[in-house]
């Protein structure tokens, strides 16, 4: 799998994940964590166009691949078209997204100083507040018997979808691209993502997770039932009014 | 090529006035000012605008190119504007001595070395929070006149202060 295509699946994966993050934006009654997820709902998304960009991917093609591009061409990690649907799965899925990311983005910027190691320095450090902020969360809930047991079920819930993220597509139906990119080895990724969750568990007393010794493939599609009502949703819009004229931002 | 008093071409001179009154769209602030607007090329009909975005995720980047696109047009219709969006960093520190007071003007914190309260100059102040009410936007709470303020501040910047 070319680092094209890692990249190109983890659009998918961060923009789903911050599309899901926004749906929190109003049914939260605490307007400090609804301004948070604002932010990093909308950083996510960002930060999945900074990826296709980095792979020559012009924003027309953007928005076909987000509006029409069918369900089954999809490529996201089990635990990103997982649509999480409590406070304790939101907060087990972002942390693990989020460590995932930050790992891949230090990785990119140790690929040098050109374009992609410029880009992926600004989205290292945008991330990190991610991070810092669901660990925060993951403290909270499993420091508090009230939501211990279900933070428990929910960290097992994306643990065990998460052992794709650096996973090899089982066929790849990613198109390669020509883009400048460095070379990305998913092994050690995953290793280091591995002992980052570990660390950070550990930092704030919350459960440990047993992510797989090795990334597991991902397949097309991800979790398909899941991701075709996630994908119907978001471009519930923009299906239902044709009519109207969409600007296509860069 | 003729030249203005200050010995630049009056096209350019024209140019880097009116792009330095272009002001963001949410925070009382020219571009300029906050650091965002860094270099202006012109190459014949051609005007090349470098801008740094305060965050990847702002919503408001594409409304920022088309003040400065429309405010090229202003200045002379004929020439082509190419706006392009730097990936470095933005840091506080990019802002102007002139935003700094357009900004304390405006009720937001002050950076020197540490967060100002705007109103009482106080350094007592508490982040309330990694995330504000925009991207670039971290609440504070002065302990020393008990207000509230926002700060800009760069995720590279937002170390500091924690709760």
């Amino acid at each position: 799998m070319s680092t094209a295509q890692l990249l190109r699946a983890w659009a998918d994966d961060l923009y789903l994940h911050g599309s899901a993050l926004a749906r929190w934006i109003t049914d939260y009654i605490d307007l400090e964590e609804s301004l948070a997820v604002g932010s990093m709902a909308q950083e996510d998304v960002a930060h999945a166009a900074r990826l296709l960009e980095l792979c020559d991917v012009d924003p027309q093609t953007r928005d076909g691949l987000i509006y029409t591009r069918p369900a089954e061409e999809w490529t996201p990690s089990l635990l990103t078209s997982w649509a999480p649907l409590t406070w304790p799965e939101t907060v087990a899925r972002a942390f693990m997204v989020g460590t995932a990311f930050a790992c891949l983005v230090d990785e990119l910027v140790a690929g040098g100083q050109g374009p992609v190691g410029k880009t992926a320095r600004v989205m290292a450090a945008e991330q990190r507040l991610h991070v810092r902020h669901w660990s925060r969360w993951v403290g909270i809930l499993a420091s508090n018997p009230a939501t211990l047991a279900a933070f428990e079920d929910a960290l097992g819930e994306a643990t065990q979808r998460a052992g794709d993220m650096f996973g090899e597509l089982a066929s790849p139906i990613i198109p390669d691209g020509e883009a400048d990119l460095p070379k990305l080895d998913v092994e050690p990724l995953h290793q280091r993502w591995r002992e980052r969750v570990d660390e950070g568990l550990a930092s704030v007393e919350a459960p440990c997770a047993s992510l797989p010794e090795r990334p597991r493939p991902r397949r097309a599609g991800g979790d398909l039932a899941s991701l075709r009502r996630t994908v119907e949703r978001l471009r519930s819009v923009r299906n239902g009014h044709p009519d109207f004229l969409y600007e296509i931002h860069s | 090529m003729s030249s203005d008093r200050h010995g630049q071409d009056p096209l350019r001179t024209a140019l880097d006035e009116a792009l330095g009154r272009v002001e963001d769209p949410e925070v009382p602030i020219t571009l300029r000012d906050l650091g965002v607007l860094r270099d202006v090329e012109v190459d014949g009909g051609q005007v090349t605008v470098r801008m740094v975005p305060t965050r990847l995720g702002c919503p408001a980047l594409d409304e920022m190119a088309r003040r400065v696109r429309e405010t090229v047009r202003q200045v002379d219709a004929s020439l082509d504007t190419r706006v392009e969006w730097s990936m470095e960093s933005w840091t506080p520190q990019a802002i102007t001595g002139n935003g700094l007071a357009s900004l304390r003007e405006a009720g937001y914190g002050q950076l020197r070395r540490r967060i100002r309260c705007p109103y009482c100059e106080s350094e007592d102040v508490r982040q309330e929070g990694l995330f504000g009410g925009a991207l670039c936007k971290t609440p504070f709470t002065c302990r020393g006149c008990g207000s509230t303020f926002d700060a800009l501040r760069s995720a590279l910047a937002a170390q500091g202060h924690d709760r």
